[in-house]
């Protein structure tokens, strides 16, 4: 008899803890979570716009704040409406409080992606950088990363993508595919990724 | 990426297609851009243009109003 209970129980418990780690790993992957943040820089720019209409003056020097990724061959992936017409760049790790002073490597304004490049390898120290991943689905679950306004920190939030149409690029003008998703977007969110699986699924 | 005054909830990203088309390009050493045509189109909604091309009920397409000279597209 008691040895009928004891086995009973070590059923349950191999029952509970299997409920236990299904529900866990369930959670993260419904959570979009599962991936490193520490490839996630706050972009730190300083530019002077060109004045078109007064061409002899420009509209004086701007600071502007946005994010951007590690990507493979240490390099920082961002939008280049972030970057460009910069004088100065400068570039934090999540995990740090060093600037590491940054230089824009190749800027494509029509599809509004810049890389950049950091001359001090200490910047990608330990860092496990990000994949490219594939084109999501609609409704998929991802979640947007990087230093938007309100705050200092790694900011995470979450949508689904729900709508995926070629459309107007307000920094080029040019008609290229784009992604519409329901996660909250906020100026310095740019050049931050959007994550599905642990991949990059857009910028 | 962008965003619309007024909007809620609406966020855009750059999908990857894009983002590896741009990646793809740096290792020519030079960044080239995407390509486009340089026409000009307009839809064929109105009924009085489909009439005026004659284009049957069930056609779908576009009318190339012009074609930006020296673009991808002269000479087609």
């Amino acid at each position: 008899m008691n040895q009928i209970k004891r086995i009973n129980l070590k059923k349950a418990v191999i029952t509970f803890v299997f409920i236990f780690f299904s529900v866990k790993v369930l959670s993260v992957s419904a959570a979009a979570a599962d991936f490193k943040t520490d490839s996630v820089v706050k972009v730190f720019a300083t530019r002077n716009t060109i004045d078109y209409i007064n061409p002899w003056q420009s509209k004086g020097v701007q600071e502007i704040t946005g994010s951007g990724c590690i990507i493979q061959g240490n390099r920082i992936l961002t939008n280049a409406h972030v970057v460009n017409q910069n004088t100065f760049i400068q570039v934090r790790r999540e995990s740090s409080q060093k600037k590491y002073i940054a230089k824009v490597e190749t800027i494509g304004n029509d599809c509004d992606l810049a890389t950049l490049q950091v001359e001090d390898p200490e910047f990608f120290k330990g860092v496990s950088p990000l994949e490219i991943g594939e084109l999501p689905y609609l409704q998929d679950t991802v979640a947007v990363i990087g230093f938007p306004m309100g705050g200092d920190k790694l900011s995470i939030s979450q949508g689904v993508v729900s709508r995926m149409e070629s459309m107007t690029y307000i920094n080029s003008n040019q008609r290229l595919l784009a992604v519409q998703i329901d996660a909250a977007i906020n100026p310095g969110n740019s050049g931050g990724p959007a994550i599905n699986n642990g991949k990059i699924v857009g910028l | 990426m962008q965003g619309i005054p007024d909007s809620q909830n609406i966020g855009y990203i750059i999908p990857t297609p894009v983002i590896n088309h741009f990646l793809n390009d740096l290792k020519g050493g030079q960044y080239m851009g995407f390509p486009y045509l340089g026409i000009g189109l307009s839809n064929t909604e109105n009924k009085a243009l489909r009439k005026y091309y004659d284009i049957a009920n069930d056609a779908g397409g576009v009318i190339v109003n012009n074609v930006m000279p020296f673009s991808s597209a002269e000479g087609f």
